[in-house]
């Protein structure tokens, strides 16, 4: 039988007959069970076209079941979607087989309702060839829907319009009514054509009267009540619009379509609402009161203009319910759209409701809790299995730079201390968590290779050995990049690495050298607040326990970045008491010898240059973008590259470690802002998820604020995802708690990147809205008052200009707090009814 | 055999649903179909809903979650809501096929004009013309409704019955039954209007959103923040609520649920319940979309002990279809005192023969028509520890312990909170944020190392 197996490889379809032609029942028999073993084994094909075709003649020409020919077919690996069905029954008539109709119907069972295209036209052709009804499970309903606009390549030829071919489908009657019941299959009626061929040809049948119009109406209106993902209920609206039922068929639906302009999605509710509105008095006002005080809470705006126009006319021609319909009309006073809620209570007024004006009471001021400290740092780390729980929950998974200090002010403790059994409980954590060391040049200055280096080194005192080169190399290059002092200092050329990698990787090299040392007391570096931040008095302490014990340059170096700025003298004088060298250090820093403040630019860069002929990423990155440069002071050396922020082009220069910044310099928010503002920036202008979160963080640290923290808050406004306006607004309302926003700039730059097209204004309604909920009404308004100038002033004010007018109309009524808006008052003069100079009129008179 | 009997046999079973005929929404009233827990087909109430057109829509909710995936949506859940009658309340249950939002319908005693004539927890079905009827239930005039079908049904059982087979989950069952445990630990965090509701619910990203955002009282509304505070309530994938929408119009205020936060909590559980006054609707979300509840393992410490077994067997003979479970009077009644009550209901949850009410902070009767406690039993990770226990895997010394399973060695370590924590990697992937690890389980097992430890 070597030759069928070859023929059922080939897909000889013909061949594979003609041997089963000469066999007799017993033999076939015999034949179908090594069928089975041989489709088994091969499980590594994929059956499909003419090669399926052959298995499922040779399958029904061989077994002795429908149950076992349908898990032969149904395996995932036979597809059956292009299989030719006709030689298939022709063996079946052939041999006589009588389940053919139970075949077909247990395929359809096994039918997946995510692919139901798959095998559906096979399985249809074996039910048409048997004459039996089609069986009405999900998938095979859905197959039926695809198969409405998708043909089997052989049919496409001769393939009929579907109207002829739906008129003579015999499936249609079963089927049909499942169409209006099965989820989400709307979607697979619309694809292919525009999507409207099949409400387009049941339309026809219905004229033709081949289908039940009756039938077909409620059918709709019942998948419209039940609901479904509204890309799936469009062919259903297209379905509804094309039928467009008489005033009749409407009256005696009334209820379902009120139930559908009340509750049902967006166009779902207009149509309802057009229709209703179509058929005039024939709806009881009661029924229409219910629905319309639902609607007129709708966000849509179209949808609730409609229906107050509705109840104005209404309420005219129905004198006798004009009171009833005027306190519905009020129900629309409460919207959240200003220019809705005061037509609404126009409306209202003309119908004779009186409503009870609440009288706001103005509070000048924000009123925001107070702003909570920083949390402090998390005790310190004091044994073993603690450290090495935390190790190996933080490998692999990213390290914050909390974690990060506190296990390397473990580490040295410990290592010092416990060595043998930190080795003992961390060798085996860092195998299974698979840390290697990843030796070569590019890696040397990488914090989280070194890190591992480090952690290695804590394990394996071989380990430690292969390394001490490396760091040996690190801290000398590093050598000229000492920190201090900073001025009057051979300048060094500007460092090639950021500033976090610098820091970092010497600070792990020196930790590095340091887990050979004996009680090490632990880092200087150590954060005493969640920040990164360290208390001033702290650091003298540690600095006083330390007494003649070697001070770590790096450590010394990172804990001084740590601190606060500012001057602090009766500690100064301690510190100078102690007589050490790092004494001296910090009472110097104390002192005012700390880090200089840099000077700092607002530029805005273009994108970076095209690469080659064909560059994808040049095209999808923004065109402008405004970002902070900033440089050392004159006559200060940067060796690291902590006050250098060049104004790179869109496109260029990014670092990475941008984690680290915050900790680097908690006291210094300002600066730190310039150098992460690129990456803010990505959140509003190229859809980055999650890159403003850092917001929060730098509220919660010290230090002046300036442009760079100013214009990453209006960047974060306009950021594509919640999560990131999110924490932009907690990061406004933290800086506003305490006093640190300047508004009025957040706010013109705002404006400015808004005018200049940068980002998009309309997101930025939201978080201020959610500002004003919070609190901050004074903070938004001033924030408004600062952004809508640009906005006014630009040549077509932005979208979004108008949601932004009414909200600083709210907040000025509010706090009853003026301040001048230039070019609001030529917007007013412009005149019209366009919604920006109604908006504008509205500011305009809560500032007079 | 009894015919609507589930049967649960391992721990991936198949759920066989018998209903002598599909619900219907009938001139007559609302006739829902139960089939399972104590009898058959039982019936548990005739009278009428007082709101009708809130109750059809917590209804529909009800149903809707528990045909719904909300991670990774590939094809719908499948199993039915259940409906316990209690002592004057009526609640329907359901639990997502992601394993990972549970809908909860309270109707109270304002809600319903009629009786509770049986007691227990059933199947009830709900197919697709009974929402398209539900939803069109409009008006205030009181609906009839029967939960469980009259007499004349059961003598006049014809060709009609309606049989499904569905895939019940090991996972599914867990995941309802820790439920149960989790929200106990729960408090309410705010209430808001339904007006401000509607619109804070409107403005939260859609479905495909899984960004982990958090929820303060702000003024008369919620505002959505970043990072948790205390007061804050977790919100994950928050387009999960969306099953809310339809009550949102009938309803008097939302109030919110959940856990205590702190600064830098991870993400939580919460519950968001619309009170309409005759009725309550509650969402209770897992910490993350991706996470279901049945891999939660708040439960797992409690099954690795015995003693609160038997406290639980005793407890639960003294459960009498109250609405809510009055701890003081059964630990008069079974002479235990109130903690181990406690413990012994939260072993009960597990079982599902109680569930946890957040709006009324108490535990009410509710017997599921599963086994659910099999599946928590035979959780994977307790049983990886009865394993390792009695290999003798665990060395303890003091507070730490060692475990050894295979070629590894693990430490165990307790914490000033009576948790474990582990160096192995499934617990530095969760941090004890879904229960302990099995190591830890293990050591707790062997509490007493006169027993287990050699």
């Amino acid at each position: 039988m070597t030759d069928f197996f070859e023929s059922l490889i080939r897909g000889d379809v013909p061949a594979v007959r003609s041997v089963l032609d000469g066999l007799d029942e017993p033999a076939r028999r015999a034949l179908g069970e090594e069928l089975v073993a041989h489709v088994r084994r091969r499980r590594d094909n994929w059956w499909w076209g003419k090669e399926a075709t052959a298995l499922a003649v040779a399958a029904v020409g061989t077994l002795s079941t429908a149950t076992k020919t349908a898990a032969l077919l149904g395996r995932r690996s036979v597809m059956l979607r292009d299989a030719d069905p006709e030689p298939v029954v022709a063996a079946a008539r052939q041999r006589g087989v009588t389940w053919l109709a139970d075949l077909a119907s247990r395929l359809a069972e096994r039918m997946r309702r995510d692919e139901p295209w798959e095998g559906w036209h096979f399985t249809a052709a074996l039910l048409r060839a048997e004459n039996v009804p089609p069986p009405t499970g999900d998938a095979f309903v859905a197959g039926w829907a695809h198969a409405m606009w998708w043909q089997p390549l052989r049919d496409r030829q001769q393939a009929a319009p579907l109207l002829d071919r739906l008129r003579t489908d015999p499936f249609l009657d079963a089927l049909l009514p499942r169409l209006f019941e099965v989820d989400g299959i709307g979607a697979d009626l619309s694809l292919g054509g525009d999507g409207q061929a099949v409400p387009r040809a049941l339309t026809a049948l219905a004229v033709e009267g081949r289908l039940d119009r009756a039938a077909l109406l409620d059918g709709v209106l019942g998948r419209l009540l039940r609901g479904d993902r509204p890309a799936a209920l469009r062919p259903f609206l297209a379905l509804h619009d094309l039928l467009a039922p008489t005033p009749d068929e409407v009256t005696t639906r009334t209820t379902a379509y009120l139930r559908l302009l009340a509750d049902a999605p967006g166009p779902v509710a207009t149509t309802a609402q057009r229709t209703l509105r179509g058929v005039g008095d024939a709806v009881e006002v009661e029924a229409l009161a219910e629905a319309a005080r639902a609607v007129l809470t709708r966000p849509e705006k179209g949808l609730v203009r409609a229906q107050l126009s509705w109840l104005d006319a209404l309420a005219r021609q129905r004198p006798d319910r004009e009171a009833e319909i005027a306190a519905v009309l009020a129900a629309g006073a409460d919207h959240q759209a200003a220019d809705l809620r005061d037509r609404a209570l126009a409306l209202a007024e003309r119908h004779g409701h009186r409503p009870v004006r609440s009288v706001a009471v103005r509070v000048a001021g924000d009123e925001l809790p107070p702003p909570m400290p920083a949390a402090a740092a998390p005790p310190p780390i004091t044994e073993v299995d603690e450290l090495v729980e935390e190790v190996s929950a933080l490998v692999g998974r990213g390290w914050p730079a909390s974690a990060l200090e506190r296990v390397l002010d473990g580490l040295v403790r410990l290592a010092s201390t416990d060595r043998e059994r930190l080795q003992a409980a961390l060798s085996p954590v860092l195998r299974r968590q698979q840390v290697g060391a990843y030796d070569h040049p590019w890696a040397v200055f990488n914090v989280w290779v070194q890190l591992h280096g480090v952690l290695l080194a804590a394990a394996e005192p071989a380990e430690a050995a292969t390394r001490r080169d490396q760091w040996a190399a690190i801290l000398s290059e590093s050598l000229t990049r000492k920190l201090r002092p900073f001025w009057r200092r051979r300048t060094v050329e500007p460092a090639r690495r950021s500033a976090p990698a610098l820091v970092y990787c010497s600070r792990l090299a020196e930790i590095g050298q340091r887990l050979d040392g004996r009680d090490d007391p632990g880092l200087l570096a150590a954060p005493t607040s969640a920040t990164g931040a360290i208390d001033p008095t702290a650091l003298y302490e540690r600095l006083a326990a330390l007494g003649d014990r070697p001070v770590w340059r790096w450590d010394l170096a990172q804990a001084l970045l740590r601190l606060p700025a500012g001057v602090d003298e009766a500690l100064a004088a301690k510190a100078a008491a102690l007589g050490t060298t790092a004494g001296n250090e910090l009472a110097g820093w104390l002192r005012g010898d700390a880090l200089p403040t840099p000077v700092q630019r607002v530029v805005t860069v273009g994108r970076r240059d095209r690469i080659g002929s064909y560059d994808y990423g040049y095209d999808r990155l923004p065109v402008r973008r405004t970002v902070v440069a900033t440089t050392p002071p004159e006559g200060v050396a940067d060796p690291l590259g902590l006050l250098t922020v060049p104004a790179q082009p869109v496109g260029r220069g990014h670092h990475g470690g941008d984690e680290l910044w915050p900790a680097l310099l908690p006291g210094h928010r300002g600066l730190v802002a310039a150098h992460l503002l690129p990456e803010v920036a990505r959140a509003a202008q190229q859809d980055v998820r999650e890159a403003a979160t850092v917001l929060p963080v730098l509220a919660e640290c010290a230090g002046p604020g300036g442009p760079a923290l100013d214009l990453a808050l209006a960047y974060g406004l306009c950021a594509r995802h919640e999560v990131d306006r999110v924490a932009t607004l907690d990061a406004l309302l933290m800086l506003a708690a305490a006093g640190d926003l300047d508004a009025p700039a957040v706010g013109a730059h705002l404006g400015a990147l808004a005018a200049d097209g940068q980002v998009t204004l309309t997101r930025a309604a939201i978080p201020l809205r959610d500002a004003v909920a919070a609190g901050g009404r004074l903070s938004t308004w001033r924030l408004l008052a600062g952004a809508l100038p640009a906005l006014l002033a630009a040549p077509t004010p932005p979208r979004g200009t108008p949601d932004l007018l009414t909200l600083a109309a709210e907040t000025a009524g509010a706090t009853g707090v003026r301040i001048e808006v230039p070019g609001l008052a030529d917007v007013v003069a412009r005149g019209g009814g366009s919604r920006l100079v109604t908006e504008a009129r509205r500011l305009a008179s809560a500032l007079s | 055999m009894s015919v609507g009997l589930p049967t649960v046999c391992a721990v991936n079973a198949v759920q066989t649903y018998r209903y002598l005929q599909p619900s219907a929404l009938r001139a007559a009233g609302l006739d829902l179909q139960t089939c399972g827990g104590p009898a058959a087909n039982p019936r548990f109430f005739s009278g009428f809903l007082t709101t009708p057109a809130a109750a059809a829509a917590g209804l529909l909710a009800v149903a809707e979650v528990a045909r719904t995936r909300y991670h990774q949506p590939v094809s719908p859940a499948s199993l039915d809501p259940v409906v316990t009658g209690s002592r004057d309340r009526l609640r329907f249950e359901s639990f997502s096929g992601c394993c990972g939002v549970y809908a909860r319908m309270d109707v109270l005693p304002a809600g319903f004009d009629g009786d509770v004539v049986g007691h227990g927890t059933t199947n009830v079905d709900v197919n697709p013309p009974l929402r398209e009827a539900l939803a069109r239930v409009g008006g205030i005039e009181p609906l009839h409704a029967a939960v469980g079908p009259d007499d004349l049904t059961v003598s006049t059982m014809d060709g009609a019955v309606v049989e499904k087979k569905v895939p019940l989950p090991g996972r599914w069952l867990r995941g309802f039954a820790e439920v149960q445990v989790l929200t106990a630990g729960f408090e309410p965090r705010a209430e808001i209007p339904a007006a401000e509701a509607t619109a804070f619910l409107r403005r939260l990203p859609g479905g495909t959103d899984r960004s982990v955002l958090w929820a303060v009282p702000a003024g008369r509304t919620l505002r959505l923040t970043s990072r948790p505070v205390p007061g804050a309530v977790c919100l994950a994938g928050a387009g999960r609520l969306a099953a809310l929408r339809g009550l949102l119009r009938h309803a008097r205020v939302l109030r919110v649920y959940g856990p205590a936060v702190r600064p830098g909590s991870p993400a939580v559980p919460s519950t968001w319940e619309l009170d309409t006054g005759a009725l309550r609707l509650s969402l209770t979300l897992s910490p993350e979309p991706y996470r279901g509840f049945s891999g939660e393992g708040a439960a797992l410490v409690a099954l690795a002990g015995d003693e609160v077994v038997d406290d639980a067997e005793l407890v639960g003979a003294l459960l009498s279809w109250d609405p809510t479970v009055d701890v003081a009077a059964l630990a008069e009644a079974s002479g235990l005192p109130d903690d181990r009550v406690r413990a012994a209901l939260a072993q009960l949850g597990t079982a599902g023969r109680v569930g946890y009410d957040v709006a009324d902070a108490g535990y009410f009767h509710r017997v599921m028509p599963y086994d659910a406690g099999r599946a928590e039993r035979d959780n994977p990770r307790l049983v990886g520890a009865r394993v390792l226990a009695e290999r003798g895997a665990v060395l303890r010394e003091g507070e730490h312990a060692t475990v050894r399973s295979g070629e590894e060695v693990y430490r165990v370590r307790r914490l000033p909170d009576g948790t474990d924590a582990c160096t192995c990697r499934w617990w530095a992937r969760h941090r004890g944020q879904r229960g302990p690890c099995k190591h830890a389980l293990a050591v707790s097992m062997v509490a007493a190392p006169a027993e287990v430890g050699a």
